[in-house]
């Protein structure tokens, strides 16, 4: 076992804190309340060459692991959740076609969602479906020289930015993969949903209106999309472990800030044992999750373990347990940590999310349960 | 073009902290980092050469662990690295810093630009610089803030306490920069890796670097540390000065006039 | 090295104006000669500067060496060192100190260099070893954590560059006799490598707290942007520069290149005026290596107050912009 970063690892968590803190802190404010990444800073993001972190680089990627991509979206979460959003889902695209692209649709899509010219998004849900497979509507029909691709998808993530999109429709066969680019005839999105946190990047429905798709636009076999997905999601819930993680640290920072410079009857409030216990349960929920998260990427950087059980057991704890983290590091601003002035306000609408998105806590208990029963 | 920047790994001396009981520092977990003007030097190598192509080199004199801070110059785009190192060096005042790198410099083969930072934040000196330019026999300007080259010469301004000068020379020149220099670049995250999986950091010992040993390391050092000691922190000898506001206000200024402030 | 007797401070000089910094070295290099009992020597350089010789003197040098030639009109690299170099070698001083200027610190080095022996930067502190007969230089290190005390056993000159406004000069004594010895002036072609095309005063790149040698702060007490003109006001009046505290930037009442502290900039000057600033650590750990310590505020209890010279409690609006009052009065005196 071994519990060190290496010395490139650590370095790669520096530039990033540094970059979050010099290019995205002055901005987050601004993110979450237009729901945007501004484009200056999207040019800035390509020039930090964080969208291919573990794609080999013939394919334009930087030949890293699933570890760098995950302390990548630790850091910039601890200032902006929403950009670690935006860059996650950006991932849960690229990564589908990583694993399960041949080597001319990896040619095709990868270096350009490497360099960050084209963004990456993921279109599972639909309006009644949540993420049931069998109750896909959206249709693929085949026709001689590709699909042509019908119907809408809830909620779906960088829809609304240029890029390259993997999607699930059903074909003759059951339900299979799609990777194409956003935006060509026959593709538009509705104007984005008001979320609650998460803001920045921006979350829309999309319509497939005779979508012409050419036959190399499916990913993996026909009718087998439904492990695409799963496995996609796996390292996705990764990703937003490591969202979670990052609120986590950086709640507990604010509380304990505040906590330090916070005086009431002439002492600072972290002088107070009761203090000090928010704080002790906001770190060992913190700590536990890191560990955790930190775990299941190592084992899925070197393919060990059964990853979608690894993931699911994480996200499942991660999610619940941060969300708990943050409850107590507002508890100690006290009121001030109801009221915007401060961060983690924001924070607590973040998390939220965690508990519902790739699949909801309770789908999360089935996996980890069915696993254990088995 | 080839440009040289002369780097040093330091403490990030911002992150001290004091143990409150005995008043000494907390070395342990205090990160190090390259010197910041050190960044500015590098930066600035990068500038030109993204303006007039050519390469770029950077030195560092330090223990193993200085390995780090030329991985993250390679990172930020340098083509070549070196780290001379060796127990020999130990001890070294800011002239045998000087005469060393100097030595390793002489054997990189022609360059137009020496570039360092200003000073390096654990020592304060900005000794090094002028001492290098000295023993390279190179003209030099110190306290740089901005750079023009066009053909072999170069305008550089030189930030003065109360303002700045223009001058100019012939390359090859060694320059001293200041922060105002730049902005240093953030080493890019896929570049990272890169600098750790294919670049190579080479390492030189005193022997490599052919130096006259009476004049390396502590050996080699005129100055030697008689004392050294934690500054501890005085706590509660603040005066409190009382009475009206003309009555405090003089007192200050009073004061003032004593120190020598006004 | 017993042949090297003497103490010689570099006068600096600014279009005919001796710089402070060599009148305090005056200051220090009397006492420290005196000890000794060996000659204080100034050597200036400079164009049209024999009516500073007498100046030197009378705050305390016994002997002034003058290179006094068109060339030396600014400050130039070069030339200066190659005469300063070539004097010492004919004169063979024990002790040399420089003001640590941007001149000084430029100069000292390279002159080390050339005479190959050492050189302690920053000294703060000046002694006498008396049974070696060695300098004592003492200087902070570590971003200023550390004290260090320095000695240079065997090379000659013993060399520092010393801050300016730490040491005292003396009162002016014009009737101070001492013995002005002219220098011969040679130009060298290879001299003038480093040309000035043109030297531009009171231009600054922004805020430069570093180098500032006062600064006032400003922090959340202020209670809103407007008031950081008090604060400017009195900068100006002292001529330093504006800082602020975490609090203020972070409520975007001042730019982050104001800011002091932990992500801020660490700043020693000579004197800390902090106004409505409650003395977070992270602030405090980027100035309480200031010199002087003034705090304002109105909280008696604020942590800044642990590390001030001098407190006072009380309505910043209305201390302030007395003290401004005052020190602008003195200045017009003047």
């Amino acid at each position: 076992m071994n519990f060190e970063f290496t010395k490139e690892q650590l370095l790669i968590k520096k530039m990033v804190k540094a970059f979050a803190d010099s290019k995205v802190a002055p901005l987050a404010d601004g993110i979450d309340e237009q729901c945007n990444i501004p484009r200056e800073l999207l040019a800035e993001l390509k020039k930090l060459k964080i969208f291919g972190i573990p794609y080999d680089k013939k394919y334009g990627g930087a030949g890293g692991s699933y570890f760098e991509m995950v302390l990548m979206i630790e850091e910039l979460s601890k200032v902006s959740a929403g950009l670690g959003f935006f860059m996650a889902v950006h991932y849960l695209g690229a990564t589908a076609i990583n694993l399960f692209g041949t080597e001319e649709q990896k040619k095709k899509f990868l270096p350009r969602l490497c360099s960050g010219e084209a963004i990456g998004s993921f279109g599972f849900t639909e309006a009644d479906t949540g993420s049931d497979p069998k109750a896909v509507t959206c249709n693929a029909k085949l026709v001689d020289d590709g699909y042509i691709l019908n119907g809408q998808k809830r909620f779906t993530t960088n829809g609304s930015e240029p890029g390259v999109l993997v999607t699930f429709a059903k074909t003759e066969t059951g339900v299979s993969a799609f990777a194409f680019d956003k935006f060509q005839e026959g593709y538009s999105v509705s104007k984005p949903w008001e979320k609650m946190g998460n803001r920045g990047a921006e979350t829309v429905d999309v319509y497939f209106n005779d979508v012409k798709l050419p036959s190399d636009s499916l990913l993996g076999q026909e009718g087998k999309g439904f492990g695409i997905l799963l496995r996609g999601i796996a390292i996705g819930k990764l990703n937003m472990s490591a969202i979670s993680l990052g609120l986590g640290e950086a709640s507990l920072e604010e509380a304990i800030k505040y906590a330090k410079q916070r005086i009431v009857r002439g002492k600072p409030i972290a002088t107070l044992p009761t203090t000090q216990a928010l704080i002790a349960n906001a770190l060992v929920l913190n700590e536990s999750s890191r560990w955790m998260l930190y775990r299941a990427t190592e084992m899925a950087s070197k393919g060990l373990g059964d990853i979608d059980y690894e993931s699911a057991v994480t996200k499942l704890y991660i999610a619940k347990a941060i969300k708990d983290s943050i409850d107590y590091s507002l508890q100690v601003h006290g009121c001030y940590g109801y009221v915007r002035d401060f961060k983690v306000e924001r924070m607590y609408r973040d998390i939220r999310l965690m508990e519902v998105i790739e699949g909801a806590s309770e789908v999360q208990r089935v996996i980890v349960a069915s696993n254990a029963l088995k | 073009m080839h440009n040289i920047v002369c780097i040093k790994q330091v403490p990030d001396t911002r992150e001290v902290r004091l143990d409150p009981k005995t008043g000494n520092l907390i070395r342990e977990g205090v990160p190090s980092i390259i010197n910041p003007e050190d960044k500015n030097a590098i930066e600035e190598a990068l500038r030109l050469k993204d303006e007039f192509g050519g390469t770029v080199t950077v030195i560092t004199m330090g223990p193993p662990q200085a390995e780090e801070a030329l991985r993250e110059a390679l990172a930020m785009g340098a083509d070549k690295a070196v780290l001379i190192g060796d127990r020999a060096f130990a001890g070294a005042d800011t002239g045998a810093t000087s005469y060393t790198l100097g030595c390793a410099i002489n054997k990189l083969g022609k360059y137009d630009l020496i570039l360092c930072g200003r000073e390096a934040i654990d020592g304060n000196t900005a000794q090094v610089g002028p001492q290098l330019g000295e023993i390279l026999g190179l003209p030099q300007i110190t306290y740089v803030r901005k750079v023009v080259i066009r053909k072999n010469i170069i305008e550089a301004e030189r930030a003065l306490e109360d303002g700045y000068e223009v001058v100019s020379t012939q390359l090859p020149v060694l320059l001293t920069v200041v922060k105002e220099c730049n902005e240093p670049r953030i080493a890019a995250v896929a570049d990272i890796i890169e600098a750790y999986r294919e670049k190579e950091v080479i390492a030189w010992s005193a022997k490599d670097v052919d130096g006259d040993k009476a004049r390396i390391g502590l050996n080699g050092s005129w100055t030697r540390i008689r004392k050294a000691a934690a500054v501890k922190p005085q706590k509660g000898k603040v005066q409190i000065l009382e009475g009206s506001v003309g009555d405090v206000t003089k007192t200050l200024v009073a004061e003032f006039n004593k120190r020598n402030l006004l | 090295m017993n042949d090297h007797k003497g103490l010689w401070v570099f006068a600096e000089q600014k279009q005919g104006k001796i710089k402070s910094v060599t009148l305090e070295l005056l200051g220090k290099g009397r006492e420290l000669a005196d000890i000794l009992g060996v000659e204080l020597t100034a050597i200036l350089l400079g164009h049209n500067i024999q009516g500073l010789c007498q100046e030197l003197i009378s705050y305390g040098a016994d002997r002034v060496l003058v290179a006094d030639h068109k060339s030396l009109e600014n400050y130039q690299t070069d030339t200066y060192t190659r005469i300063i170099s070539q004097q010492v070698k004919e004169r063979k001083p024990e002790i040399i100190l420089v003001g640590a200027s941007h001149i000084g610190r430029d100069l000292a080095p390279r002159v080390a260099r050339r005479l190959d022996t050492g050189l302690t930067a920053d000294c703060t502190e000046l002694g006498i070893d008396e049974a070696e007969r060695l300098l004592l230089q003492t200087r902070p290190a570590f971003g200023g954590n550390i004290i260090a005390t320095i000695v240079t056993p065997e090379g000659r000159p013993q060399m520092a560059t010393v801050r300016p406004k730490i040491m005292v000069s003396l009162p002016k004594d014009s009737t101070r006799k001492g013995e002005i010895v002219p220098v011969p002036v040679t130009e060298f072609a290879e001299d003038l490598r480093v040309k000035i095309l043109s030297i531009v005063k009171g231009d600054k790149h922004g805020c430069n707290l570093e180098d500032a040698e006062i600064i006032v702060s400003g922090g959340r007490g202020l209670g809103k942007p407007e008031n950081f003109k008090i604060i400017e006001a009195l900068a100006k009046a002292l001529g330093g520069e504006v800082g602020a505290s975490r609090d203020a930037v972070d409520a975007g009442w001042i730019s982050h290149d104001h800011q002091v502290g932990q992500t801020g900039k660490a700043v020693r000057p000579s004197l800390y005026i902090a106004c409505g600033i409650s003395g977070a650590v992270q602030h405090l750990a980027g100035m309480k290596d200031s010199e002087t310590i003034v705090a304002i505020n109105s909280n008696p209890k604020a942590p800044i107050f642990d590390v001030a010279d001098f407190g006072i409690v009380g309505d910043l609006k209305v201390v302030v912009p007395a003290l401004t009052q005052m020190i602008l009065e003195q200045k017009e005196n003047n």
